[in-house]
């Protein structure tokens, strides 16, 4: 494919600075859920926003193993009991924005049920995060 | 305002937990008081002692939330698409011709305004779940999930309490001791 000259480039440019996004009611449908990511590819310990919740909460579940210092289990406990409540504040947010916004609109079931999908699959590993830490704090012997 | 839970006296969050849990994620027309009073009839049979088993009484709790969540998703679903059918039926269309309309802006906004004028009738359910076996699917799917999820709990909450049981079991028999020889001191 031939590349386009400067001038052409140029042009583009200076064009979609002046666009004011998609004009047909498909693509605005479609662009005005572009802000919508989770974001939970992120890992929730390196998100400072949960640092002191993480902290504080593993503190408070090792005190009630019987532990004097925080462990590693309930460190990893608790970054999986707060990503799993981050995961259902987003799933809230899904079923307010795409189903319950218009429960009659025709595809967005369809639209819901694969951002659901996606976000399941975090919410398994999440899952199956919390209850392996759980159980390695509680069966750790100490009380 | 709404009665939350961490005021009752008989079921007091642990502190830790009163920030983390004080805000359920409802959506629609879900109450505060209703989840309160789902979280609390858990809670009156699990009796949780300590941060552990909070945890997984909320985790139980919000399960249960969101199964009952799919279920009347599911509801809603079947009802939309029984409107649907019905209104198939009534302007002698087919399934291939519904698909047809909905890509088409004009003719899915005039078929979406009969749909919501339309009476749910028993005898539409067959050809309801033709056209929307796709969605109720997933949702059985999503449920399904939730099911053996909130089962897993139940065998976590029932883990912890047999490891407690045991522990206080080995812990006994120094406290007996420790007891018996204070008191002959």
């Amino acid at each position: 494919m031939p590349m386009p000259s400067d001038r052409k480039l140029a042009a583009n440019q200076s064009n979609a600075q002046k666009s004011t996004g998609p004009r047909s009611k498909a693509g605005r449908q479609a662009s005005r859920r572009n802000a919508l990511r989770h974001g939970l590819a992120i890992d929730i310990r390196t998100d400072p926003a949960y640092h002191d919740d993480i902290e504080q909460l593993a503190k408070t579940m090792s005190r009630a193993c019987g532990m004097r210092n925080v462990s590693d289990s309930a460190r990893d406990g608790a970054e999986a009991v707060l990503d799993l409540l981050r995961i259902r504040k987003i799933r809230a947010s899904l079923f307010e924005t795409i189903y319950f916004a218009d429960t009659a609109a025709p595809d967005c079931l369809v639209e819901l049920n694969d951002k659901l999908a996606k976000l399941e699959r975090y919410e398994r590993r999440a899952f199956s995060r919390r209850n392996h830490a759980l159980r390695s704090l509680y069966q750790a012997p100490t009380l | 305002m709404s009665r939350s839970l961490v005021t009752k006296k008989s079921f007091r969050l642990p502190k830790a937990l009163e920030k983390l849990f004080d805000n359920p994620p409802l959506v629609g027309e879900e109450q505060r008081e209703d989840y309160d009073a789902v979280f609390l009839a858990i809670a009156t049979v699990v009796e949780p002692e300590d941060v552990i088993q909070w945890i997984n009484t909320r985790e139980f709790a919000d399960i249960s939330w969101e199964l009952q969540r799919e279920r009347r998703i599911k509801v809603g679903i079947i009802t939309l698409c029984q409107r649907r059918a019905q209104t198939l039926s009534g302007m002698a269309m087919t399934r291939a011709d519904f698909a047809r309309a909905k890509t088409d802006e004009a003719n899915s906004s005039m078929f979406n305004k009969r749909v919501s004028k339309s009476e749910v009738k028993s005898e539409s359910l067959p050809e309801a779940y033709l056209l929307g076996h796709r969605e109720i699917d997933i949702v059985d799917a999503r449920i399904a999930s939730y099911l053996c999820r909130r089962h897993v709990v139940l065998r976590e909450i029932e883990r912890y309490s047999e490891s407690l049981a045991r522990k206080l079991d080995r812990a006994a028999p120094d406290i007996i001791e420790g007891e018996f020889s204070e008191s002959a001191e």
